[in-house]
């Protein structure tokens, strides 16, 4: 395994600790709610479902970009395009959830589910954004030709890949937890 | 002896499925090692201890009494036996069966390590939901698949670990990682279940009392349904986190015996 | 092989090394360990001050140096700082300056990283001192226990100075940790397999993984606790349905693991210096390495000793004394092998030495106590009060602090071309020892009569004043250890002995060039093939390996 994808494994170890102890306290006061709206009553399981779809095959599109990637296939940049976008979607909908919930008086502290979803959900969403800027910087580069096919960089490409789809493993499990358990 | 304890230590219950998946797995073992019996020791060993969880008094304590009972007894099918099973067979034997491709194939795909210990992982999780484990406390044939469900898992996840095969095994390093994320994957459902709010299993605020001992669990050996609660989850949490942190020893002691071998995927530079 | 092809890609360095402002914009690693160090330093300084304004109020009972507010800001910032503006960082400049030289590699595997990890810890710092002359430092004390740090409880915005304070410190932390780790597992010279590594690197590896575990369990606790003070959230506040317990289920969660991270470093560097000074290789290599994996595994199994008093159960107490008494066993082990490896040695006590065998004697006190602790009862008896501060302390700065003086001293030479003075060296440790024993040997004493800590005064009760005056003269004299401690460095910086390539006659690689090193670290480095290599090239026909291969291993 090169330097890179060692780094950015053993940062994933570390994010998976610190969502664990988010989901942690979401769980406990999912057992012991206080006073306020709970998941049940705010939350959109179809709907964020259907985003979650988005999330999901841009791990795919991720892979077949990757695949790409290695192969020298020119169809590597519009795979990760198609990621950005899916991705895009993902967040997109994740904002109009947001919205929704604080137009219907459920703001981070209104209760002890509303702050630990919104903790969670939100520290999910950051990493989401800050993978779609690593994907976006790849994209970039090489869209302007500068994206070379050397041992670092490929090694560079997987490490991004990685994180990507450890992002979207967090999201199995955050949506299972916080949306799934509840309705099922 | 008092009369509770006498009925306790008496109830042993010989349940079909068990003794002759027991036998079943013994005459395979015989069978196929019939040259080659220098691991049995272990392999019966692991068989035992199946043996001993699902007849012996601890399963009618945590069918009936105590969650804390049946977590021991899960303990003893997913940390106890499999290993003890993985480590009785031997090298030769799995390499002539590694060599049929169906078996060879399915290894590739099981052996592998986040698949491994995904359904490792995964299957203590889901059984551990009340609506599932509720369901298979009140009907027994859920139940037995409950139980195989934690033992077949339970295997898939240590044999990239005790298998006795070299080659299939995990790398030091690796190893290391993949017992540690287990254990912290073992210790936050502990942490939960003992944290929990008392009454997640109903079935065992207000048992029945087959065998006339519920008075000397609750009152003489201090088992409240909240305690038993507690109790359950601290046994997954810290004695079930030893189990993996003695893995985590025994990979590296097994490493720094094996001599001055790189360990694979974590070479130098150059 | 790529990293050396892409090391021939970077621009020459040395250049770089003049004028101030290039230490700012340097990724070299020698450069950002002496900058850690340096801060390191001025925050012990820091700490130090309000530990003896702490002292000097508590020198007399009734006692009105400062009010009771104050106060409570002074041992917060002082525990604090100590954890992670001093221990933290100094650990982490040592290892940032001698890792690399020791596995052979000419830098980390990220220095841009590497001096970003300092930066921020610098300004997560800065930031927490600035809360002085923003309001009013942080008062709940240094793990600002809920439901006290809570919005309610607070009249100034100290605590969130605290945590994002902390969020730096964690940052720089946790990114450092990622990087040690990287260069341990991918940067050692051929030959330098696993096995063949210095004790000091494995330490240092296994003690990164530990971090990477630990420092997100407080990043979670401090995102919720901000929550609750920023946008009027109730996770930790009982009277709204949250749980203060959770707090510190969460700060300890993660508070254990950090003091065997502060602790991991002080053994990585004994195990260097107490060989060397004996003349033998480490008693037990294996025992040191297994028992060190131990131990961070461990760590994560035993945090609810600091919970014994909140009421968890029996059977939870039960569970957790358990576990914290198994934790004494690899410590224990590594003691044995540090006193092995001295026996029947022929010891040099060099300062750096007299600090690492008073290290074994103080941390074994430390740890005893510590021991003690795991008896619940006892611990009901002694929690929170002085025999818990006396506890720390022997841990921690006979620990920790004693070992890193005694890398300092091993180490200097290396850094800077020049020998630390003998002669005031003696004087340092002597004044250190005496005046940390003075100040802290009596608190046990304090705390078994029943002297709470925090307390920023206490009735006139027989011996409670002659045993606090005892403690201050002690943290006054340690005062006057620090001065002569810098004095050393002043004097020696100037006009110390030249040091050489190995003024200790040591074994590992660090030693094997310049001092201090050249930019890019090693013109050439010797070949390595066991866990001594200068050893192995200076006595070729009684090189580790050959000597193991004869007596049958």
């Amino acid at each position: 395994m090169s330097k890179s994808k060692l780094a950015v494994t053993l940062f994933i170890l570390s994010e998976a600790s610190f969502f664990a102890l988010l989901i942690i306290a979401y769980v406990y006061f999912h057992a012991y709610p206080g006073e306020g709206p709970t998941a049940a009553g705010s939350l959109n399981v179809g709907r964020t479902a259907i985003f979650s779809v988005f999330l999901f095959a841009s791990s795919a599109t991720m892979m077949l970009a990757s695949r790409s990637y290695r192969t020298r296939s020119s169809a590597m940049l519009g795979w990760l395009i198609v990621t950005l976008l899916l991705g895009g979607v993902f967040l997109f909908g994740q904002v109009r959830e947001y919205m929704g919930l604080y137009a219907a008086g459920v703001s981070a502290n209104r209760s002890l589910f509303a702050t630990t979803f919104f903790t969670l959900t939100g520290f999910h969403g950051l990493h989401v954004a800050i993978g779609l800027l690593a994907i976006g910087a790849v994209a970039i580069l090489a869209g302007s030709g500068s994206l070379g096919v050397s041992a670092r960089e490929e090694e560079a490409f997987g490490s991004v890949e990685i994180y990507w789809h450890f992002v979207d493993a967090v999201w199995v499990v955050i949506f299972s937890i916080v949306y799934l358990w509840e309705f099922l | 002896m008092s009369e509770p304890v006498g009925n306790l230590l008496r109830a042993w219950e010989f349940e079909p499925s068990v003794v002759i998946g027991c036998a079943v797995l013994l005459a395979l073992y015989g069978v196929a090692h019939r040259d080659d019996p220098w691991r049995a020791g272990w392999f019966v060993a692991g068989a035992a201890a199946i043996f001993l969880a699902l007849v012996s008094p601890l399963d009618v304590l945590s069918d009936t009494y105590l969650f804390s009972a049946h977590m021991a007894q899960h303990l003893m099918l997913v940390l106890v036996a499999p290993p003890l099973l993985i480590a009785g067979l031997s090298p030769r034997m799995v390499r002539r069966a590694m060599k049929i491709a169906a078996a060879a194939r399915i290894e590739r795909v099981l052996g592998n390590a986040i698949v491994a210990w995904t359904i490792g992982m995964a299957t203590l999780w889901v059984w551990h939901a009340p609506s599932l484990y509720n369901a298979a406390l009140a009907d027994e044939d859920l139940h037995i698949v409950e139980h195989l469900c934690f033992l077949i898992s339970a295997t898939i996840y240590w044999w990239p670990i005790v298998s006795p095969v070299e080659e299939v095994r995990m790398a030091a390093m690796p190893a290391v990682m993949y017992l540690a994320t287990g254990a912290v994957a073992n210790s936050v459902l502990a942490i939960l279940l003992t944290f929990a709010r008392p009454g997640l299993y109903p079935a065992y605020l207000d048992p029945p009392d087959p065998l006339g001992i519920l008075t000397m669990v609750r009152a003489q050996w201090g088992l409240t349904p909240a305690a038993d609660q507690q109790l359950g989850g601290l046994l997954m949490w810290i004695p079930g986190g030893m189990v993996f942190m003695g893995a985590v020893v025994w990979v590296i002691a097994r490493w720094y015996a094996a001599g001055d071998r790189e360990i694979h995927g974590i070479a130098p530079a150059g | 092989m790529s990293d050396i092809a892409a090391a021939d890609r970077i621009a020459p360095v040395e250049a770089e090394r003049e004028g101030l402002l290039s230490w700012v914009a340097s990724v070299d690693h020698k450069q950002i360990g002496i900058m850690y160090l340096l801060s390191g330093l001025v925050f012990f300084g820091l700490g130090g001050l309000e530990a003896l304004i702490i002292r000097t109020q508590l020198a007399i009972p009734g006692n009105s140096i400062v009010t009771p507010d104050t106060f409570n800001q002074l041992f917060s910032m002082h525990g604090t700082t100590m954890i992670f503006l001093v221990i933290m960082p100094v650990m982490a400049g040592i290892t940032t300056y001698v890792l690399p030289l020791m596995i052979g590699a000419r830098d980390v595997a990220f220095p841009r990283l590497n001096a970003l990890s300092f930066w921020i810890q610098l300004f997560g710092g800065i930031l927490l001192y600035f809360s002085f002359v923003a309001g009013g430092a942080p008062n709940a004390g240094w793990f600002s226990y809920a439901p006290l740090s809570e919005p309610a409880y607070s009249f100034n915005n100290g605590v969130t100075y605290w945590i994002l304070g902390l969020a730096g410190v964690g940052i720089g932390s946790l990114a450092g940790a990622i990087n040690m780790a990287v260069t341990v597992l991918k940067l050692r010279v051929p030959g330098m397999t696993i096995r063949r590594l210095p004790l000091f690197a494995w330490i240092t590896m296994v003690n990164s993984f530990l971090m990477i575990f630990a420092l997100p369990v407080i990043n979670a606790a401090l995102v919720l606790l901000l929550a609750d003070r920023l946008l009027n959230a109730h996770i930790f506040t009982p009277a709204f349905g949250g749980s203060a317990v959770l707090w510190q289920h969460y700060f300890w969660g993660f508070g254990h693991p950090e003091v065997y991270i502060m602790i991991l470093p002080a053994f990585a560097i004994i195990s260097e210096v107490i060989p060397v000074f004996s003349g033998k290789p480490i008693y037990g290599y294996e025992f040191v390495a297994a028992s060190t994996v131990a131990i961070a595994f461990m760590s994560f199994a035993v945090w609810a000793h600091h919970m014994f008093a909140v009421g968890l159960g029996h059977l939870f107490d039960l569970f957790f004394g358990i576990s914290t008494m198994a934790i004494a066993v690899p410590t224990g082990i590594k003691i044995f092998n540090w006193t092995a490896t001295l026996y029947q040695g022929r010891i040099r006590f060099t300062t750096s030495m007299k600090f690492a065998v008073s290290f074994i004697v103080m941390f074994t006190i430390g740890g005893l106590s510590g021991v003690s602790f795991a008896v619940v009862p006892l611990d009901w008896q002694l929690t929170d009060t002085y025999y818990l501060v006396a506890h720390l302390h022997y841990v921690l700065f006979g620990g920790s602090i004693f070992a890193i003086f005694a890398g300092i001293y091993y180490w200097f030479p290396k850094m800077s071309g020049r020998m630390l003075d003998e002669r005031i060296g003696n004087w340092h440790f002597w004044t250190t020892f005496i005046g940390f024993n003075l100040t802290f040997l009596v608190q046990h004493l304090l705390g078994m009569m029943g002297m709470p800590r925090r307390v920023f005064t206490y009735p006139d009760w027989p011996w409670w004043m002659t045993l606090n005056m005892i403690s201050t003269i002690g943290a006054f004299t340690l005062l006057a250890s620090v001065i002569i401690f810098l004095w050393n460095i002043r004097i020696s910086l100037g006009a110390g002995a030249p040091a050489g390539d190995n003024p200790w006659d040591a074994w590992t690689l660090e030693w094997a060039t310049t001092s201090p090193p050249p930019a890019e670290n090693f013109a050439l480095v010797p070949p390595v093939r066991g866990r001594r290599p200068l050893w192995d090239l200076a006595h070729p026909d009684r090189a580790d390996e050959l000597v193991a291969a004869a007596s049958g291993e």
